[in-house]
């Protein structure tokens, strides 16, 4: 049972990514995402997508089943076509003075001394889906 | 290749006795492309499996020796275990490589993945070649 919820999960963004073909850049050769056997066997999705403009949006999220299939551990990291990071979502344990720790966010190019600001996620719940509707909405409507 | 939804009157007009009318239409889109995304990932699914059919599946065991290699090669690189790592970086103690940003994210999820490969299949480091 887990590994069909695991791998519907997994086709369900593989899906998403396909319907987001008109802005995607899937023959960039930098485009690398996870197969179906190690995505489900692993628990654990990785995934480089290139857009057509040349930014680039960077997944690593480990799943788990809790009453349905979750991403525990998650970082998105959204770059510029000029390699600036445009804003960053990732749940490490290392902002507790956030709202929403541990999930937080960051906004901006990193910085260039000392730790990068963290605020509040502006998402209900960070997943692969809700990253790319965010891209979709405020960088290509 | 187009697909066509149908949506009952009845079920239109069912909702329309419970939602404002200004979110009607949005209820029917959002509805039309939940189904919309299942039909496209049933044909994905079974395309995949047509243009792979003839290839043999990955193993667990393969799957693990190779996250495996990845979490050596971290850890050769920073020359710190996995198990110092985690916690560290989790906590703050280590932040981001400022060369590599993405590298401690990644490696933070190959190392979890490789937990919980040990944890499900009862595989340990020392039975695989490293």
């Amino acid at each position: 049972m887990s590994e069909q919820w695991l791998a519907s999960y997994y086709w369900n963004i593989r899906t998403l990514i396909a319907q987001y073909a008109d802005i995607l850049a899937s023959e960039d050769t930098r485009w690398q995402i996870s197969d179906e056997d190690e995505a489900v066997l692993s628990e654990h999705i990785a995934a480089t997508l290139p857009f057509k403009n040349g930014s680039v949006l960077y997944a690593d999220c480990n799943l788990q089943i809790e009453t349905a299939v979750v991403e525990w551990r998650y970082v998105y990291v959204y770059n510029s076509a000029e390699g600036q990071r445009v804003f960053q979502y990732d749940n490490n344990e290392h902002h507790p003075e956030v709202s929403t720790h541990p999930h937080h966010m960051h906004k901006g190019p990193l910085p260039k001394h000392g730790k990068s600001e963290a605020f509040p996620i502006d998402l209900e719940i960070v997943t692969f889906e809700g990253v790319l509707q965010k891209i979709r909405h405020e960088f290509f409507s | 290749m187009s697909v066509t939804i149908t949506v009952p009157d009845e079920l239109v007009e069912k909702v329309k006795t419970v939602v404002p009318q200004p979110d009607v239409e949005k209820f029917f889109v959002d509805a039309a492309q939940k189904q919309l995304r299942e039909i496209m990932m049933a044909r994905m699914q079974e395309e995949y499996r047509r243009a792979h059919e003839h290839l043999p599946r990955k193993t667990p065991r393969e799957v693990y020796a190779r996250l495996l290699k990845e979490v050596i090669a971290f850890e050769s690189k920073y020359k710190m275990s996995s198990d110092k790592f985690l916690p560290d970086f989790e906590s703050g103690a280590i932040d981001e490589d400022p060369n590599d940003w993405m590298a401690f994210y990644r490696w933070r999820g190959l190392a979890y993945s490789l937990i919980s490969m040990e944890k499900r299949y009862g595989f340990r480091r020392g039975e695989h070649n490293e």
